[in-house]
């Protein structure tokens, strides 16, 4: 079901735009693509490509993946830690590193040994920076602050939350802002009615 | 759109939940006299038949706006808003249920209610001459319509970690009994949450990773607005 904004599957596709480097054992010529030229790939050398072009050619067996520093058990452990130490967001390694790390860990098993260990500590990650996120917008609502600063956060975390943050902010001022406009008299209110009337039209449900 | 919340909804003149909160009935009090509509409370009609000042009606809430803006009628505060509901609501707003049958009767409309009850406050200062001394008393004063909106902020606020939490769980645990404490509004609000979660939940689980071909997705469009225009010509044709 679409919820209005970005889905997951709309970001996993933004996320495939990533520049990745591969192995290929193939040779090709330059690709002319709208968005700028890939390769030439020559066998055993390292080019750069785009994440989808690289999962094309893994299908095909044209190459091997050289696995992003960020996606190794240590670097996932240390984020892991640093996730549970702070109060606040930490450092991610990329805007869409949940999503690349999804297509990475379906599309090249041979490249990653310790895959399960490793989508695991991903699923932490995410769980420990979710919890955190839910923490802070309780906060946000309960104290009505009239603005957080949020650093840090990925599309894929804010999915979860950001039509039931939003509509629920827009009832809050609704709630906070009732009766404010008419509390003059009647003719004042007269006019919020209208006022009231055209935005409905604007928004035919 | 399915899934509308309060602010998309409330003074909607086409919406489904904003008419129900409408049909809402206010104990109202007539400060005019109306000619021939006696038959609308009959224990109290005069002998020609005449609607008469100081008749207590329940009127619902689309018909009091306008005849309070014009001051042929006050109204008293629903029992969901006065000073005991304001303090149960003040000491847990989480375990309130907001249905019928409950003690201050909070109605499931509480907030879009509240919405549409402030703005009728009286302004003190040039209230109307019109309204008698007993009539005043009973109705909203500004400074209590500020108190009930304040009671309606602290509310939500507190109400919508709850709402977070519970969107946060798999669909099916949220038990029947959940649900019936909540404001429509905020089930909304819930079930926007979940839909969010589930989708989220659902990527990763990786259930629907099936791409449609393209040519499979073109037919099924093709055979939606078939099944359309066949339709349309069936209701022209009858």
């Amino acid at each position: 079901m679409s919820t209005g904004t970005f889905d997951p599957d709309e970001l996993e596709f933004l996320a495939e735009d990533i520049f990745v480097t591969i192995i290929p054992n193939v040779k090709f010529p330059i690709f002319y693509m709208l968005s700028g030229d890939i390769g030439p790939m020559e066998p055993n050398i390292p080019v750069e490509v785009p994440l989808w072009l690289a999962v094309h050619m893994r299908q095909r067996r044209q190459c091997r993946l050289v696995v992003p520093e960020w996606l190794s058990l240590e670097a996932l452990m240390e984020q892991k830690d640093r996730e549970l130490k702070l109060d606040l967001f930490g450092e991610v390694p990329g805007p869409f590193y949940v999503e690349m790390s999804q297509i990475i860990l379906d599309n090249f098993t041979e490249e990653i040994p310790d895959s399960n260990k490793i989508r695991r500590l991903v699923k932490d990650i995410i769980d420990i920076r979710l919890s955190k996120l839910r923490g802070t917008v309780g906060l946000h609502v309960k104290k009505s602050e009239m603005y957080a600063v949020v650093n840090n956060i990925t599309q894929i975390e804010l999915c979860s939350l950001r039509n039931l943050l939003t509509r629920g902010m827009d009832q809050l001022d609704m709630l906070k802002n009732a009766g404010l406009h008419n509390a003059g008299g009647a003719s004042q209110s007269f006019s919020d009615d209208s006022s009231a009337l055209e935005v409905s039209s604007m928004n035919p449900s | 759109m399915k899934n509308a919340s309060l602010a998309l909804t409330h003074g909607n003149y086409l919406s489904l939940s904003d008419i129900m909160v409408t049909e809402e009935k206010l104990l109202c009090t007539l400060t005019t006299d109306f000619h021939g509509l006696g038959y609308i409370q009959p224990s109290t009609r005069s002998e020609n038949g005449d609607l008469v000042e100081g008749t207590v009606l329940d009127l619902p809430l689309w018909m009091v706006n306008p005849m309070k803006r014009n001051q042929w009628l006050e109204f008293q505060l629903p029992t969901a808003y006065q000073e005991e509901a304001r303090r149960i609501l003040c000491a847990d707003p989480g375990i309130v249920e907001f249905r019928q049958g409950s003690r201050c009767r909070f109605s499931q409309n509480h907030y879009p209610l509240g919405l549409y009850i402030i703005p009728l406050a009286d302004n003190i200062n040039n209230s109307s001459l019109l309204a008698t001394q007993i009539v005043k008393k009973k109705s909203l004063t500004l400074e209590e319509a500020k108190e009930v909106r304040s009671s309606l902020v602290s509310t939500f606020q507190l109400r919508f970690r709850q709402i977070m939490d519970w969107s946060n769980k798999t669909c099916h645990d949220t038990s029947a009994h959940d649900l019936k404490r909540l404001d429509r509004s905020e089930r909304q609000l819930l079930e926007i949450g979940k839909a969010e979660q589930n989708s989220l939940i659902s990527w990763n689980q990786r259930k629907k990773s099936k791409i449609l071909k393209p040519s499979t997705a073109i037919k099924n469009a093709r055979l939606m607005t078939d099944y359309a225009d066949s339709r349309k010509r069936a209701r022209i044709e009858v």
